[in-house]
């Protein structure tokens, strides 16, 4: 009786999604305004006139990051249960280290970029929360998966993790943070952060642009 | 002498054997090895397989944000054997740089990319029978077909694979490994896995592994084993080729290479076998 129940549940629960479902797949704000801060990045890197300036080039693109993500929800989320652990300078501290980490990441990964054609796959909305699907299609025809989780913030939807391929960043994060933090100290935590904020810079230095695409 | 030359020969064997199951579609894959899950209770599908396909039908099961189980929650990647790991970590690691990779760069100097692309589809044309048997398996009775229909037109009209004709013709591959199918038959994956020379593994991934090698032509049909090694190197020296700078960047954004690549690895392949239950219809 009751598994049946449970069956009928599931598909009254099935059908009640459907129009909701249908209507989300036609995009809404949250892949507006995904799609517009992308825009934009791509803008930025296509910029002839920017092309030399790499210092410019990463300030435009910094404010435009500033603007989508919500740097201070995804160190809080990444930081789990140790989060309250912290004081808040501590905690004003980390946002700012882990927005570094996350701008090194992404930079050095966005300025390889060649032309690759973004796909918006759809959206689903839940309440205050959502995920905008993406595609990232590389000229050789490879298909990326990219999911953006969002969560709206007053009238603004911002991005809080990045799902690549199924990996969500910031349970990879936390998984990270976890490990150092249990086999060694918060302190030590910090100190990474900080001296591979250094060594890329550095690193940054030496090889120039030099990767190959 | 002979010391050196029998290691050489196990490097072969084993990079023969890791690239039996290599990773799967082009550079998304490598990401995933580079980076790496969550999720994880040692067996969280246990359920009997019969049920396994019953959620096939129900979409709902999927969670929508697996970063957000809870704010505070660590779900603790199971690793029992992380001092075993993280020691075969490191030694993969230095193979990797002082051997793998200078190999690759050189590679990748003198092979142009098309070509290195080209040898890559060629490599993994030959994995059908591992993907076909999995999709069966798996009750995917299309994609088992489309890797039929992509074999067919790849080995003829691609010329043994080296292009990607199906692909054009809008039969697209349908990735399917054995751990993959244990997954969904309700396998829980286990501890977290390293061994020598291989990609990161479960107890469930190394079993499905094993029974992938086992489908791999390379395993039987180059048997001589110098050429078996050669082939296997040159392809995973091609994979690496390919992705350089991929691998570049995973190592800049961590802060923790160990539980990265551990933690990416368990969300990949929990997000595979979830897929694969949305798909088996």
């Amino acid at each position: 009786m009751k598994p049946l129940r449970g069956a009928w549940l599931v598909l009254a629960s099935a059908l009640a999604l459907v129009p909701l479902t249908g209507r989300a797949a036609t995009a809404g704000l949250p892949t507006d305004q995904l799609r517009e801060s992308i825009d934009r990045t791509l803008k930025t890197l296509e910029d002839p006139n920017l092309r030399k300036e790499i210092a410019e080039r990463r300030a435009a693109l910094r404010g435009i990051a500033n603007e989508a993500f919500d740097f201070e929800e995804m160190a809080k989320r990444a930081l789990a249960r140790h989060w309250r652990e912290r004081t808040p300078a501590e905690q004003k501290e980390f946002v700012q280290l882990f927005a570094d980490l996350m701008e090194r990441s992404y930079m050095s990964k966005i300025e390889l970029y060649g032309g690759e054609k973004i796909r918006y796959a759809g959206e689903s909305v839940e309440g205050e929360q959502a995920t905008v699907r993406t595609k990232i299609v590389t000229k050789q025809g490879t298909e990326v998966l990219v999911d953006y989780r969002m969560h709206r913030r007053d009238d603004r939807w911002l991005v809080y993790d990045v799902v690549i391929e199924g990996i969500s960043l910031i349970a990879n994060y936390r998984s990270q943070f976890n490990a150092v933090i249990q086999t060694s100290t918060y302190q030590d935590l910090v100190t990474r952060m900080k001296t591979k904020a250094v060594s890329v810079a550095e690193g940054v230095k030496e090889k120039g642009t030099a990767l190959k695409p | 002498m002979s010391g050196l030359r029998l290691w050489v020969l196990g490097l072969g064997v084993a990079m023969a054997i890791a690239g039996g199951v290599s990773v799967s579609t082009a550079e998304t894959d490598a990401l995933a090895s580079a980076i790496p899950d969550l999720s994880l209770s040692p067996f969280p599908g246990a359920e009997p397989a019969g049920e396994a396909i019953g959620l096939a039908l129900d979409p709902t099961r999927r969670p929508l944000d697996s970063s957000g189980i809870a704010e505070d929650t660590v779900v603790e990647d199971y690793d029992p054997w992380e001092p075993f790991n993280t020691s075969v970590f490191s030694f993969n690691r230095k193979v990797d740089r002082y051997a793998l990779k200078p190999v690759a760069k050189a590679w990748d100097k003198i092979v142009p990319d098309p070509v290195e692309r080209s040898l890559k589809r060629a490599f993994d044309n030959l994995s059908m029978p591992r993907r076909l048997v999995n999709n069966l398996f798996q009750l995917k009775l299309k994609g088992a077909g489309q890797e039929l229909a992509r074999f067919g037109l790849n080995t003829t009209l691609g010329v043994a694979g080296l292009f990607d004709v199906a692909k054009g013709f809008g039969v697209e591959a349908s990735e399917a490994d054995t751990g993959q199918t244990l997954g969904l038959y309700g396998v829980g994956p286990g501890p977290y896995l390293v061994l020598p020379f291989l990609p990161p593994l479960t107890a469930r991934d190394g079993i499905g592994f094993a029974a992938d090698a086992a489908l791999d032509p390379f395993t039987y049909v180059i048997f001589p084993v110098a050429a078996l090694a050669g082939t296997a190197v040159g392809r995973r020296v091609d994979e690496r080729a390919l992705n350089l700078s991929l691998y570049e960047n995973v190592e800049e954004s961590t802060v923790d290479l160990y539980s990265a690549v551990r933690n990416g690895y368990l969300q990949r392949r929990q997000r595979m076998i979830d897929d694969s239950r949305l798909d088996a219809r």
